[in-house]
């Protein structure tokens, strides 16, 4: 394997010098802040008006995939999950485009590095606890102390450890799937590039839409246990 | 409800098997999660250890609260279960 690998990001001179997941990670970013600007646009051109468009465009599709995660999110955590939509939905739409461009020819998926993991999952971890002061303040910290006061030097390393497993588990999981997704992928067009691959690449679609609702899903679990007033 | 309700029972039908996949999906982490709560009892354990020189006795010790921390996933799990399962018999 001495020869390059063509990647879109080799087009770019700027981007050939870095790492893979990094050229793509940004390609992939400057693609969905595109999509975001121009629908911003077409939204703000129609804000006055009342009946909405009949036909699909391109405006009508954004505020289509706003919606439905926005109402996910909501159906999820109740009324005060808008406060995470922002959030959420970013990460979301990162992971979601990142895994899908695993399927197209010339893209390594950003998703498939652990850095990029875990970035997003220990973003999901620091801002967990962010919220949690800024809901309970001090207090917070009593919710790793257990039920009772004498039970704190045997409850706060579980709580400790139950803590840490998480973004591990987040991002360990989200990149095990793509990678060995992709790998696969790989492997078979290596061995028979018409036709054969197709299932796989099918299945990797699969993968890719199932592991973002994933993260979401936990994602959102760990906000509202974070913001939750029990124990 | 009976067949006139059909299209009532369809729309039911619909969100409890969204719930289905919905809580599928969050269980599904649980295997994940409990397996590296062992793991990171023992890493923390065992960086103890060479710290403070008193292998093995802090390695041990924190492959049981790894372990605690397992279980207490569950536990946490099942009464959040439990919870959604009062609260659809209240609706």
């Amino acid at each position: 394997m001495e020869h390059e690998v063509f990647t879109w990001a080799s087009l770019f001179p700027f981007l050939k010098k870095l790492p893979p997941h990094v050229s793509n990670a940004l390609i992939i970013s400057a693609i969905l802040i595109v999509i975001a600007i121009l629908g911003y646009r077409q939204l703000k051109k129609r804000e006055d008006d009342i009946v909405p468009e009949g036909k699909l465009t391109f405006g009508t599709f954004v505020e289509m995939i706003v919606e439905s995660l926005s109402n996910i999110i909501v159906d999820t955590m109740g009324p005060r999950g808008r406060e995470f939509v922002l959030l959420i939905g970013t990460l979301a739409l990162f992971i979601l485009f990142n895994n899908l461009s695993g399927l197209v020819p010339g893209f390594l998926p950003a998703t498939d590095n652990v850095n990029t993991t875990f970035a997003c999952s220990l973003t999901v971890f620091v801002m967990t606890h962010y919220y949690g002061f800024k809901e309970h303040g001090v207090k917070y910290l009593k919710q790793f102390m257990g039920p009772f006061w004498w039970l704190a030097p045997l409850m706060v390393p579980i709580e400790l450890i139950g803590h840490i497993a998480r973004p591990l588990s987040l991002g360990l999981r989200l990149f095990g799937n793509i990678t060995g997704d992709h790998l696969v992928t790989a492997i078979f067009f290596g061995l028979v590039p018409l036709l054969v691959p197709l299932p796989v690449m099918f299945l990797g679609l699969f993968v890719a839409f199932v592991q973002t609702f994933v993260f979401m899903l936990l994602s959102m679990a760990y906000f509202s246990g974070a913001i939750s007033h029990e124990h | 409800m009976l067949e006139k309700d059909g299209n009532l029972m369809d729309m039911t039908l619909q969100e409890s098997k969204k719930d289905v996949v919905k809580s599928l999906l969050s269980y599904s982490s649980l295997g994940l999660e409990m397996g590296l709560s062992v793991a990171i009892g023992i890493a923390i354990g065992y960086f103890l250890d060479i710290f403070f020189k008193t292998s093995p006795y802090l390695t041990i010790i924190f492959m049981i609260f790894g372990v605690a921390a397992a279980m207490k996933t569950i536990i946490v799990l099942l009464k959040k279960v439990q919870k959604d399962n009062e609260r659809d018999k209240h609706q």
